[in-house]
């Protein structure tokens, strides 16, 4: 089935609303259905695994970001939100690998999440 | 020609005024305004956000005015989605028959299929609310 761009900014719009409004599983239903109908837009993909991680599912979003990293590998919103379900995780390592090409500069970020970079460096430090 | 009290109004009005300019013996002015404040005030039984029901937030779905007005913009485009989708829906056969569950390719379809379900039937409640909240509102205009 195919979606077209206005329904699917229509229906991202809606899944953003409820993740706002702090309703993350019909935020990740949303999400989730959007993926499945368009797995080439990677901010479904970056919504739904952040609306896992607000959930409390860090596995399973350790498990999506890792697949979505394979999709999107220069996205950095997609490595933060690996490293931030690491942290969640315990696993220090990973997170690190996941900052690894921030660190280095191989993928630049904007600068309003500089500070939330820093934080994150220094979890794992 | 004598005017009764006469001598005794003088003596009231300009006793009244010397304590006008000394401000001797004054008492203290009732606030004219102090009503309208009161009026103001908010009203004893009014129910603030973080008190609300959860029950009568979840009827709200969730939405604030601003994102509500957006929504309302996009509620073609979603309509048209489902539209689409029920119409194709009649004829998916992944969700009819489970054995196909054993192929691991059509395992990946049913799921994107089961997902797109979830998600469609979400839009059609979430629709229904808004009709539901469309109406109250309407309602309460009317008094």
């Amino acid at each position: 089935m195919n979606i077209y761009p206005e329904e699917f900014s229509a229906i991202f719009a809606l899944g953003e609303n409820f993740f706002s409004q702090g309703y993350y599983k019909k935020a990740q239903t949303i999400f989730h259905g959007l993926i499945a109908l368009d797995n080439t837009n990677h901010m479904a993909s970056i919504a739904y695994g952040e609306s896992l991680l607000m959930d409390g599912q860090s596995t399973k979003a350790l498990a999506h970001f890792s697949e979505s990293r394979k999709l999107f590998p220069a996205s950095h919103r997609i490595l933060l939100g690996g490293a931030k379900a690491c942290i969640l995780l315990d696993r220090k390592s990973d997170a690190k690998d996941f900052l690894q090409p921030i660190i280095t500069g191989h993928i630049k970020v904007t600068p309003d999440l500089s500070r939330e970079i820093q934080d994150l460096i220094a979890r794992i430090a | 020609m004598k005017i009764n009290h006469a001598p005794t109004s003088w003596e009231k009005y300009s006793k009244t005024l010397a304590d006008l300019v000394t401000n001797s013996n004054s008492k203290p002015k009732k606030n004219i305004l102090a009503p309208a404040y009161k009026n103001l005030r908010p009203h004893r039984h009014f129910v603030s956000w973080p008190s609300c029901p959860k029950r009568r937030i979840s009827f709200l779905c969730g939405y604030t005015s601003a994102s509500q007005l957006e929504l309302k913009l996009e509620l073609k485009s979603i309509k048209n989605f489902l539209k689409r989708h029920s119409s194709l829906a009649r004829t998916e056969p992944l969700l009819r028959n489970s054995s196909l569950l054993n192929h691991q390719w059509h395992g990946q379809a049913l799921e994107k299929a089961v997902a797109i379900k979830r998600m469609a039937s979400l839009l059609h409640e979430t629709l229904s609310t808004m009709k539901i909240l469309e109406l109250v509102q309407t309602s309460n205009y009317r008094g």
